[in-house]
């Protein structure tokens, strides 16, 4: 039975629903990726700690190095409390800055990422030519902040597409009580409970499938609309081919979500109807 | 010329359709109200008709509502084709329900649906049924209903849907038949054909009961007078049989 007898009163609220819901999600995706495409980048930071000579001048020489060195934006000393804070956050146990012996640490970051092989080469050349021997860490994220926000767009993208199948539930549900009359004459004409409620489940599942295809469609055209409004400028073009595995999934598995989950609430909603109206007075 | 009947009230009932409907000292009411019908007893035979008058709101209605087990007794038993109907499952009840047909007096439709998918409906509930859509088309021929059929329920005058509803009623070949004051609205060129119809089917072994205000014209059976609560034989009524040649 394709042609659903919830489909009138359901239909375009499905596809509307759930076009907006899948385009926030698939937008949150995409920023999420985003997000931690460039926490990735941003390990591009270095900490350089003076070995020799060891002293304040060769510290000098190897900040004024570094700050000269191509594609570096700061290079500044680390002062003995940053240092602290710092091992402390690595060695897992607190640490005092007066209790710190001279560090000579230096924190370089750089303007744009760059190569994780070559760039510390370079630096190692420039320190060499300036007469300071010193070694040279991957600093790691220079924005700590960055991980968590690729957790919050995550878990909003997860948050988005529960709350969408729980009111795809609920819209079923109230579309099936709508269609009570329907529920009463069958059980009244003798049509069993199972019988009925497999009915109103098909039907809802049958709209939803539809509604949830062409909402997949409607998704990945809004969805773009989604990053710009969120401050990113991208294209269509450019939309789906930063689309991920997971994305092409959420996007193939939504009619089937959708299906279950209108399914269930049109079931839901017969029942209800149907106990109704089969009830012994 | 008599239009002839269609083949589906025609065709032979099989042996072991035996319709009953048996009360004995059933009271009954709506959820926590007053009792409308009280000590009701009447033992109806395959074939048999009965006729059951009363004034407005005697309680008619509510008998037939009892038959057709949408209200359980609060007294006392009810027994339809050897089932006591407080003793059936839900889905056993369901089965017994398809072997009623019961034409309300303000009948409830699937109004965007056609009148053919409304008449049609019982038979498409009931994977058994051997009725087909020409059975339907034939019933709805003979009660003049043919140039209606594709139009959506909802626009369809009150005589139309009252003749929609015996149908619909009938289309199953029910083995109780209940008819909710059957002939108000129907107009006076359907009344005999809905007499007609309900008599064909008592003929054939259907118990058929008809609720109405007072005897129905052409239509033989016991009458059957509701008066305080209490359904009693109205002492004028004499069970005649059914002439089997008619």
């Amino acid at each position: 039975m394709l042609v659903s007898f919830l489909r009138p009163s359901l239909f375009l609220s499905l596809v509307i629903v759930i076009a907006v819901g899948l385009a926030v999600a698939l937008g949150a995706s995409g920023l999420g990726a985003r997000s931690a495409g460039e926490a990735a980048k941003a390990a591009s930071a270095y900490t350089v700690r003076v070995l020799a000579p060891a002293s304040e001048d060769a510290l000098a020489k190897a900040v004024a190095a570094l700050a000269a060195a191509p594609g570096v934006r700061t290079a500044q000393p680390m002062d003995a409390a940053r240092a602290a804070g710092l091992l402390t956050r690595w060695g897992g146990r607190p640490i005092k800055a007066a209790d710190l012996p001279p560090l000579r640490l230096i924190e370089v970051r750089l303007a744009e990422p760059g190569d994780s092989v070559l760039t510390p080469a370079l630096l190692s050349e420039r320190l060499r030519t300036a007469g300071v021997a010193a070694e040279i860490f991957d600093a790691g994220p220079a924005d700590p902040g960055r991980p968590a926000a690729v957790r919050l767009t995550t878990i909003a993208s997860v948050g988005v597409c529960g709350a969408l199948l729980l009111a795809l539930y609920f819209a079923a549900a109230a579309a099936a009580r709508a269609e009570r009359t329907r529920a009463t004459l069958w059980a009244d004409l003798g049509a069993t409970r199972a019988a009925t409620l497999a009915a109103f489940g098909r039907a809802g599942a049958e709209i939803a499938f539809l509604a949830g295809a062409a909402a997949v469609i409607l998704a990945l055209v809004a969805a773009p609309g989604v990053r710009m409004a969120a401050g990113e400028t991208i294209s269509f073009a450019t939309m789906i081919a930063s689309l991920s595995s997971w994305d092409v999934l959420i996007a193939l598995a939504a009619p089937l979500l959708a299906s279950a989950a209108a399914s269930f609430g049109a079931r839901a909603g017969a029942a209800f109807a149907f106990d109704a109206a089969d009830r012994l007075g | 010329m008599q239009t002839p009947l269609p083949p589906l009230v025609d065709a032979a009932i099989a042996p072991d359709r035996l319709a009953a409907v048996r009360l004995e000292g059933a009271t009954v009411g709506y959820d926590a109200g007053p009792d409308v019908l009280v000590g009701a007893t009447m033992d109806l035979k395959p074939g048999a008709t009965a006729i059951v008058t009363g004034a407005s709101g005697a309680g008619k209605s509510t008998l037939l509502h009892l038959i057709r087990t949408a209200l359980a007794p609060r007294e006392g038993r009810v027994t339809l084709l050897g089932s006591d109907i407080a003793r059936l499952s839900n889905a056993s009840r369901a089965g017994l329900k398809r072997r009623i047909g019961y034409a309300a007096q303000e009948p409830q439709f699937l109004e965007d649906e056609t009148l053919f998918d409304n008449v049609a409906l019982p038979l498409n509930l009931d994977p058994t049924s051997r009725q087909t859509g020409q059975d339907v088309m034939d019933l709805l021929g003979f009660l003049g209903l043919t140039r209606d059929a594709g139009r959506s329920a909802g626009a369809l005058s009150t005589g139309q849907r009252k003749r929609a509803a015996l149908a619909r009623a009938l289309v199953a070949r029910p083995d109780i038949v209940l008819a909710d004051d059957p002939l108000a609205g129907v107009g006076a060129e359907a009344e005999p054909k809905v007499v007609r119809l309900l008599m064909e089917l008592g003929r054939l072994g259907a118990a058929v009961i008809v609720a109405a205000s007072g005897p129905v014209r052409g239509l033989p059976g016991a009458v059957w007078r509701i008066r305080e609560g209490r359904l009693e034989l109205a002492p004028e009524s004499v069970m005649k049989p059914l002439d089997p040649a008619r």
